[in-house]
């Protein structure tokens, strides 16, 4: 995997960006929060190498603190997708029958609504919704993927013989799940977490962008561009950089999923 | 007479098309004995091995009973029994034919072979590993210690075998089943393998089920043979006296093994 050039590619791409966005106090020395109307407005320059926006604040401090902010929501988010999916899938795929046909038809009705009209309603909802919930509300609406992906996995390995080996050892089921069929399952999954990260950093920037995501003053990369939309005319900067950090950070998910989706198939 | 193991009775597998695989076998398995299950490919051999202990697919209907050790299970009910089946399974062992993809390509051999010893015997981990260490050299693995960290892939298929082997021994068995063990094995290492299953047979004392096509091993390896032919038994005999039956089916099949050995 780690020879593969998209995989590596992807990889430096979220690396980079997660570490300048982590160690964020190290590389700008401004508080994403503070308020200068002296300086708002300001395009490019050593100062401010990003320039600041019409409150007078420094876009790479905002950029770098929401990007925070961003990617713990991806993260979170599929972390708790990628958790219901595996359980509720594995579940199905083993057992058969009449539970999998419950689960089955409830990730059927689940796929039914639009998910993000679906998130939109949950959000509005929870009326100001603080980052956890936004992750959950994410995490919540977007498991059927993985768990699909898995329930069909484990139903071919089911079939598989060293399952059957290790059944025919005396291990219980649990054990056999746990230990002989998902591991072998892992790799689709891994595929689809890394493609689904890039569509919840993607979501949570809509939604930010909407006023329905994280609330300001807390930077987000959706929040920037939302406030960027009042002033395009005069201060290009406000949206091109938190635009480059969304398309760079899904791009960098999206060659993750696929190096990883290649080193597999080999 | 010896003490029976394992009777089975009427034992019936359908599709779900509602098409016999099996029907109406009866078994009876001797302790300390090897009996054959001889037949023509698709006759339902490794289908009657899976099903002795319900192992088989929740797509095929079964039906049926076994009694082992006096014990008296209902095939289907033992499938949704999991305590039952895991009691059966921790005395019956099973190897198979292509016995590398019976190993979990995940995980190590000491991974695989001490999960039965901590999980079924309630062992610790160091225990484990030196009884896995034990048993690999006692089927005959050079190198043991190395091979105890190898990988499924970087095993060969004699080795793979000798490990399933090892794997089996590891819960004590009373009843071996052996699926066709060497039909992926070149020939040298058939024979080392078939002995090395009849060397722990005669050290441990435990049944051997031994299904097979190839009748030249029926006679090598066991005193007993039944013959099976599209799903239901046709004819049972000492493996001696195979050359006297007039079952034109087990001539035929007698021929085909003759004819091989020639070519050989």
């Amino acid at each position: 995997m780690f020879r593969n050039p998209i995989f590596l590619s992807g990889f430096f791409i979220i690396f980079f960006i997660a570490f300048v966005c982590v160690f964020a106090p190290f590389i700008t020395s401004y508080n994403p929060n503070a308020i200068d109307l002296k300086e708002a407005l300001l395009s490019p320059s050593s100062r401010h190498l990003l320039g600041t926006d019409t409150l007078g604040r420094d876009l790479l401090a905002r950029l770098l603190y929401g990007g925070r902010v961003s990617l713990a929501v991806g993260f979170v988010a599929v972390g708790i997708s990628v958790l219901i999916g595996v359980a509720l899938g594995s579940i199905a795929g083993f057992y058969g029958g009449v539970i999998d046909e419950v689960i089955s038809r409830f990730i059927d009705i689940m796929l039914c609504f639009p998910s993000f009209f679906l998130i939109l309603s949950l959000v509005a909802l929870a009326r100001h919704p603080s980052l956890y919930i936004i992750m959950a509300i994410i995490g919540f609406t977007s498991w059927m993927s993985p768990a699909r992906l898995i329930r069909a996995e484990i139903l071919s390995l089911r079939q598989r013989n060293f399952v059957i080996a290790a059944l025919s050892c005396g291990l219980s089921q649990r054990r056999v799940i746990m230990r002989h069929i998902i591991p072998n399952a892992w790799g689709p999954v891994m595929v689809n977490a890394t493609l689904s990260m890039a569509v919840a950093v993607l979501i949570e920037s809509s939604l930010s962008f909407l006023g329905l995501g994280v609330q300001p003053p807390q930077a987000s990369w959706g929040n920037i561009l939302l406030e960027a939309k009042e002033c395009l005319g005069v201060g290009w900067w406000m949206s091109v950089f938190p635009g480059l950090a969304i398309f760079f950070t899904v791009l960098g998910l999206n060659l993750i999923g696929e190096g990883i989706r290649e080193s597999l198939h080999k | 007479m010896k003490e029976e193991i394992l009777s089975a009775k009427n034992i019936e597998v359908l599709t779900a098309a509602k098409k016999f695989i099996l029907k109406g076998i009866d078994l009876q398995i001797f302790s300390g004995e090897v009996l054959s299950l001889a037949g023509e490919s698709g006759s339902g051999k490794s289908t009657l091995a899976l099903a002795l202990t319900g192992l088989l697919p929740a797509s095929l209907k079964l039906g049926g009973e076994i009694i082992w050790q006096k014990r008296r299970f209902d095939l289907a009910a033992l499938r949704k029994d999991t305590l039952s089946s895991r009691m059966l399974h921790g005395q019956i062992s099973y190897i198979f034919q292509e016995p590398s993809s019976f190993l979990n390509p995940t995980l190590n051999i000491a991974a695989q072979l001490t999960e039965v010893f901590i999980y079924n015997q309630k062992k610790t981990y160091p225990q484990a590993l030196d009884l896995s260490r034990g048993l690999l050299e006692l089927v005959g693995i050079k190198e043991a210690e190395k091979k105890l960290y190898s990988f499924p892939h970087q095993l060969s298929g004699g080795e793979a075998q000798r490990v399933m082997i090892a794997m089996a021994l590891a819960q004590r068995p009373k009843l071996l089943i052996a699926d066709e063990p060497t039909s992926n094995l070149d020939v040298t290492i058939e024979m080392e393998i078939l002995s090395l299953i009849k060397n722990m047979q005669q050290r441990f004392g435990f049944a051997v089920l031994f299904i097979t096509h190839d009748l030249s091993l029926v006679r090598y390896f066991s005193q007993r043979v039944v013959f099976l032919k599209a799903g239901r038994i046709v004819e049972e005999s000492d493996t001696a006296h195979l050359k006297d039956i007039s079952n034109p089916y087990i001539q035929s099949l007698l021929e085909a093994a003759e004819a091989l050995q020639d070519y050989e």
